[in-house]
């Protein structure tokens, strides 16, 4: 019963950390991508291939993207693999201990070596094929001495393994490297753009430099906020996975040995202060304690620790959906068109570009999809453990504000939203009645959301067919706002 | 036997003295000394790494290795200063010959008693800066004692 518990939680958690990887790797090969794309959209028009307008440079900065996301991806193994040097290399770790990982790792059914170092750790390794667990020399003696809570550390490592969790997080952290690089050669085409503005305006003395200035001030605050939000979101999002990597090594272990009370007693005590326990709990990349036993208890309280998730999934929808209305409208921006205008521009290009508009648009609405699968799969898992009415509707409650204000976040760091309220002398009424499809789209989509959020709750809590429920419910959202474009530019 | 291995055996007559528990570990031990030797100034110098502190065993293995130097040094020494004070007139040679085969000759009468205490000054002093147990410092201390005085 055990074993099948272990699998199943295994099989749970690979696929849901497949798909979380699958769609930020999407998420951080599309934006920075485009960003650079529109950025140095002359430079990287034709740099290999003759692909020609209106996509060649996006296509090329793609191209650009996926080479350094390979490049760092090999680097990483390679380097992890120098770390741990070629089998057989390392001293051995002594009977007790191999015993030990060799009779959990055969319950796990996954086959891994067994390295000491000298650090004061027990870690988990993967190395192109290989899985190691290697086991810091200050702690070989636990093996013997504190028996249960040896087993139980070197469980959580080997779920960890099991669940190719280091694998995972490489390619998560080169994608986040190689999407930084690229966010800040962006910002610095901004820089440079603002830079050739001052040097000019030196020219004509002070007033010139300060009115430059002023000129290009909701450029840089704008791209500065969201490139700033984005990198933080990135970084909360990675740390947030990997808190939940650890409650679920933690069940996992919990379940394959039993009692982890003593190891838990001798974790770090959860900081009494306010604010240090707050930046532990977004930043740290282990839960507190006092999390940690409480996720042993219930799921929920696990993925209560994980509310982050549905902050960046409103906020990169929103995106999504703002950088494909700007492609969509690169020429029609709603500062400069009626919304007869922009009706008529997109009806233009979907005629001269049909493949191209129509595969931005698909790509747009299966990205935004995979975003809502992953968080409704989530709110299902969540549901299914919360017994309580009251409680799930506070789940429902909770989860449909957060992806709001993630939705609202991304508004507020877009610089076109600036320019647009800009020119509506910061007057809400005046922008919505002036760019009322994007209005429409966002607040549409949200509602959607919502609706897919109570339909996955209830669903969940009556057990009925949930995998097919949630991509029904993930199609809500996408489908509505399909709908309301269509109604806008039909 | 080389000086390494010979090294190696003394450290794990230590260790399996003092820790026989631990033996199973004594590679590991062994390899890990070998690398804090190479990178950091153990023993004497500034200390034990900090993630080995309060581990017997390990403790027991790098004082093994630091007491198997030490000795080497006075050993091979060279102008007579050392030899004087911490060895006794006839047991330089006796020393070199420990010094390849520890586990068949033993230390009685070699040293001094100045060159004992600073022996078993070294092993404190280690012992303390690696935050051991006031008894498995004696511990440590008497089964180096009784390896010298064999």
């Amino acid at each position: 019963m055990r074993k099948d518990a272990v699998a199943l939680s295994l099989a749970k958690m690979r696929r849901e950390s497949k798909l979380r990887t699958v769609l930020l790797v999407l998420v951080l090969c599309a934006i920075p991508t485009l960003l650079v794309g529109s950025a140095y959209a002359f430079e990287l028009s034709d740099l290999l291939f003759p692909l020609g307008a209106p996509l060649g440079h996006v296509a090329h900065a793609l191209l650009i993207y996926l080479g350094l996301l390979a490049a760092l991806i090999i680097g990483s193994e390679h380097f992890a693999a120098r770390t741990v040097g070629r089998p057989g290399e390392a001293p051995p770790v002594g009977a007790t201990v191999s015993r030990i990982v060799y009779e959990l790792s055969g319950r796990m059914g996954i086959s891994v070596e067994t390295q000491a170092f000298g650090g004061g750790e027990i870690e988990a390794v993967q190395a192109y094929r290989r899985r190691i667990v290697r086991i810091g020399v200050a702690r070989l003696r636990e093996s013997i001495f504190a028996p249960q809570d040896f087993r139980f550390v070197v469980a959580h490592e080997l779920t960890h393994l099991a669940s190719n969790d280091a694998r995972t997080d490489r390619i998560v952290r080169s994608a986040y490297l190689a999407g930084a690089l690229f966010l800040l050669a962006a910002f610095s085409r901004v820089l440079w753009a603002i830079g050739q503005g001052i040097s000019v305006a030196w020219r004509f003395g002070i007033h010139a430099v300060l009115s430059s200035l002023a000129d290009s001030w909701i450029a840089l605050f704008t791209n500065s906020l969201s490139l700033g939000m984005l990198t933080l979101l990135f970084m909360l999002e990675r740390r947030s996975a990997m808190r939940l990597r650890e409650f679920h090594a933690d069940a996992v272990a919990s379940t394959l040995v039993g009692s982890a009370s003593g190891i838990m007693e001798k974790l770090r005590p959860t900081n009494s202060r306010r604010f240090a326990r707050f930046i532990a709990r977004v930043l740290g990349t282990h839960p507190e304690r006092e999390h940690r036993r409480a996720a042993l208890e219930g799921l929920a309280a696990a993925f209560e620790a994980d509310r982050i998730l549905f902050l960046l999934q409103g906020y990169f929808a929103a995106m999504l959906l703002e950088i494909l209305l700007q492609m969509l409208f690169v020429g029609a921006s709603p500062s400069t068109s009626s919304l007869a205008e922009r009706r008529t521009y997109l009806a233009q290009s979907i005629s001269d570009h049909p493949v191209i508009v129509w595969c931005v648009i698909g790509t747009a609405a299966v990205m935004v999809g995979l975003s809502q699968v992953l968080v409704l799969r989530r709110i299902a898992l969540v549901a299914a453990e919360v017994a309580a009415l009251r409680l799930g509707v506070r789940l429902w409650a909770g989860s449909a504000i957060m992806v709001g204000a993630g939705a609202i976040l991304s508004l507020l760091t877009s610089q076109t939203f600036y320019w647009e309220m800009s020119l509506a002398r910061w007057n809400l009424l005046v922008w919505a009645k002036a760019d009322p499809d994007r209005l429409s789209l966002y607040s549409i989509f949200w509602v959607g959301t919502v609706f897919s959020l109570a339909l996955t709750l209830a669903g969940a809590r009556r057990s009925t067919a949930p995998r097919e429920l949630t991509a029904l419910a993930a199609a809500v959202p996408v489908g509505l706002a399909l709908m309301v474009g269509f109604g806008f530019y039909g | 036997m080389s000086g390494s291995t010979a090294r190696s055996v003394f450290a794990r007559s230590l260790l399996e003295e003092v820790a026989p528990v631990e033996i199973e570990f004594f590679e590991a031990y062994d390899a890990t000394a070998s690398d804090v030797f190479s990178r950091r100034h153990a023993g004497t110098g500034m200390g034990l790494p900090p993630e080995v502190s309060g581990v017997l065993g390990m403790v027991a293995v790098i004082v093994g290795r630091t007491v198997f130097d030490k000795l080497g040094e006075w050993a091979f020494s060279v102008g007579g200063e050392i030899v004087k004070k911490f060895l006794v007139d006839s047991g330089v040679e006796r020393l070199k010959k420990w010094l390849k085969a520890p586990e068949k000759s033993g230390l009685a009468g070699v040293l001094t008693t100045e060159g004992y205490r600073e022996v078993l000054a070294v092993v404190e002093r280690d012992a303390r800066a690696a935050k051991l147990k006031p008894e498995e410092i004696d511990k440590l201390l008497k089964s180096v004692a009784a390896r010298l005085d064999s």
